[in-house]
């Protein structure tokens, strides 16, 4: 799991200014691995690093992986600049991935994102609308600073509202001109849409301020802990809980997490 | 039952040739460890017995790298038709053999197996553990530094693949697992010429003799005390952290010279150790959890005396006392649970 397999990027899609999402495939043009949404993978550049980013594409999507990365630092800005059909390396699956599978089956979802954090939840979005029919309601919360800051914009107005039972819901930070949707902070309007807490799942993604700040906002409108689902996100170097890196508490956020259930951060240091 | 063989001590030198004569050996001798700087290092048997060191208890470095070396090239990535070609170094599979380790550092390695074997197989790691035979020598007396029995590592049986007790002008040697056998049979013709002893009880050669269990001198161990912590989580709040990481200068001595610590990085196709005590260890794009030297220095014991025990049920600490005897500003574990 230390030593990674080639890969090649075969379609680059700019989102924002700051985001790109890449596809990427093995060397023989197929999907890498088996994954479920919430997992992660590890690509690389030799010479230039090897970061963790969330598998953004669903399961049931087959053309390959869909990376969505934000460029922050040394890698991350090296394949901004890179062209399609450039090589990589990947390594992976990392992590638990979200309970597709059983405890948000016949469940109403809410899906709480900030930023970049929709790129772990798009993988369930589009996983729960190819199996539409094992699922209720699905509500989709989306917040980023700016208009210019929305990734998946596209995708988010033109075809997600199509599915059945589908709401999305975006919201930028501060007023500006040609915007006349929902201004405001993701956890304020998520207080504002008084979501149904009855038989609903919410899966929280984004900066840890906002995972903060929305789990309270549910919390106040009546959910419990269970019903809450959100991801973590530390500097990771093995994913197979060795490196020591990525720890919180007696917990590596590579293997027990990237997900968890907002009541088993109550038995963790708060230290993320 | 298991045989004990007696050898005398003036046949050590041709035991080691014997043993060397199978795989490569590694005993504690004398040399330069760096610049000049004199130390004893588990090194390569050269035939030069005067160097050979059976008294010293910590070897500088512990045993740690020969499973999981303080730098190593995992894989090789070659850019070839718009390809990486990725080869991964192959595993080794040449035995060796190390004599002389004792009885915390043989306790060590199976912390690190409880790491490297666990949740996850590392093949690199394990290969190594596979190709390894581990030679323990108990110790007769406890330094200063000492305090293995503080977690129930008794220094008089010090495990491994063979067990050896030096005594009275002979060195008993005791195979403790099939690994160990094999070895013993192996250096059958010698081996056969030694003096076999039979016995149905376990060798207790100087148990009796150390005092194992006090090395505080009737304190109360702190690190049972510490085990009970049913709270983590007031242990982590706990306003003795913003006293005891002041004086700790975050050189990482303390992490790579201790047996069990297995924290490390991936850059450029290669693994190499790396410490918690410093800022980069957990540096992101958004910010760093662990802001300053207060968290990074509560996380390297907190690791070691509350996560570790909770996910893998053992103290990551043997009480080899190496962090006592190098760390530049007299910090240590000892120091920190006798404050918590
Ligand atoms: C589970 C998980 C899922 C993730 N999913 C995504 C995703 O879907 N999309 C996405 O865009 N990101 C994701 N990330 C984040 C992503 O891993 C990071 O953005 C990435 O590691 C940045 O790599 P880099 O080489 O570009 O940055 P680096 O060059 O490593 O730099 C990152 C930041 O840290 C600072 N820094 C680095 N090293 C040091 C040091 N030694 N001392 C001081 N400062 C330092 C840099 O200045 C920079 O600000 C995820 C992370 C995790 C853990
Ligand atoms: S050896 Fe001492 S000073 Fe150096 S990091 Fe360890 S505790 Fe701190
Ligand atoms: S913490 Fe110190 S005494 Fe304990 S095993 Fe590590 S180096 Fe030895
Ligand atoms: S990334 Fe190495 S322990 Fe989690």
């Amino acid at each position: 799991m230390t030593v990674p397999q080639p890969a090649r990027i075969t379609r680059i899609h700019t989102e924002t200014h700051d985001v790109k999402t890449f596809r990427v495939v093995n060397a023989n043009g197929e999907k890498p691995f088996a994954h479920l949404p919430g997992q992660c993978a590890m690509l690389g550049v030799p010479g230039v690093g090897e970061a963790m980013f969330s598998i953004a594409s669903s399961p049931t999507d087959n053309d390959g992986f869909d990376f969505s990365i934000k460029a922050v630092g040394k890698l991350t800005r090296y394949l901004h600049n890179l062209p399609p059909d450039s090589p990589l390396t990947i390594r992976g699956p990392f992590g638990k991935p979200f309970p597709v599978t059983d405890t948000l089956k016949g469940k109403d979802l809410i899906f709480i994102a900030g930023g970049i954090g929709i790129a772990p939840l798009r993988s369930v979005i589009r996983y729960v609308f190819a199996h539409r029919s094992d699922y209720g309601t699905a509500d989709i919360v989306y917040g980023a600073r700016s208009a210019a800051d929305l990734v998946y914009l596209e995708e988010m107005q033109n075809e997600w509202p199509k599915q059945k039972n589908t709401r999305v819901h975006l919201t930028i930070d501060r007023p500006e001109e040609g915007w006349d949707g929902h201004v405001g902070f993701v956890p304020s309007y998520v207080k504002e849409l008084v979501p149904d807490v009855k038989n609903k799942i919410a899966l929280i993604c984004g900066p840890p301020v906002m995972i903060k700040y929305s789990i309270e906002a549910l919390l106040a409108l009546g959910f419990v802990k269970p019903q809450i689902y959100t991801t973590l996100e530390m500097k990771m170097k093995c994913g197979v809980g060795q490196c020591g890196r990525c720890n919180i508490g007696h917990k590596y956020v590579c293997t027990d997490g990237p997900v968890f259930r907002a009541d088993e951060l109550d038995e963790l240091p708060e230290e993320y | 039952m298991r045989l004990v063989y007696k050898i005398t001590n003036d046949r050590l030198p041709e035991l080691f040739a014997r043993i060397a004569e199978e795989m490569p050996l590694y005993l504690p001798m004398r040399g330069e460890i760096n610049d000049g700087i004199a130390g004893v290092n588990l090194t390569r048997w050269s035939g030069d017995f005067a160097s050979v060191d059976l008294q010293i208890l910590k070897t500088i470095l512990s045993p740690k790298g020969f499973f999981f070396p303080a730098s190593e090239e995992l894989y090789k990535a070659v850019l070839k038709d718009n390809t990486y070609e990725i080869t991964p170094q192959p595993l080794t599979d040449r035995p060796f053999a190390l004599f002389g380790v004792r009885a915390c550092d043989a306790a060590a390695i199976k912390i690190l197996d409880g790491v490297f074997i666990g949740e996850a197989t590392d093949e690199f790691y394990k290969a190594r553990r596979d190709a390894s035979c581990i030679i323990t020598l108990a110790c007769e007396s406890l330094a200063a530094t000492c305090f293995c029995g503080m977690f129930g590592i008794n220094p008089a049986e010090p495990g491994g693949d063979v067990s050896t007790w030096l005594k009275d002008n002979y060195l008993y040697w005791q195979p403790q697992t099939e690994k160990g056998e094999r070895l013993t049979k192996k250096l059958g013709v010698f081996m056969e010429t030694v003096e076999v002893v039979k016995t149905d009880v376990e060798v207790h050669l100087y148990s009796n003799e150390i005092n194992v269990n006090d090395p505080s001198g009737g304190m109360p161990n702190p690190f049972t005390t510490l085990k009970k912590v049913p709270d983590i989580l007031s242990l982590f709040i706990s306003p003795a952290w913003d006293e005891l990481h002041r004086t700790c200068v975050a050189c990482g001595t303390c992490t790579f010279l201790c047996p069990t610590c297995h924290c490390y990085d991936i850059a450029d196709c290669r693994r190499n150790w790396d410490a918690c005590l410093y800022p980069g260890f957990t540096q992101m794009a958004h910010g760093n959890p662990r802001p300053t030297k207060k968290e990074r220095f509560r996380q390297r014991y907190m690791h070691k005396l509350a996560y570790h025990p909770q996910r893998h049920g053992v103290v990551a600490c043997v009480g080899c006392g190496r962090c006592v005897a190098q760390c530049p500003v007299n910090m240590n574990i000892v120091k920190v649970a006798k404050v918590l």
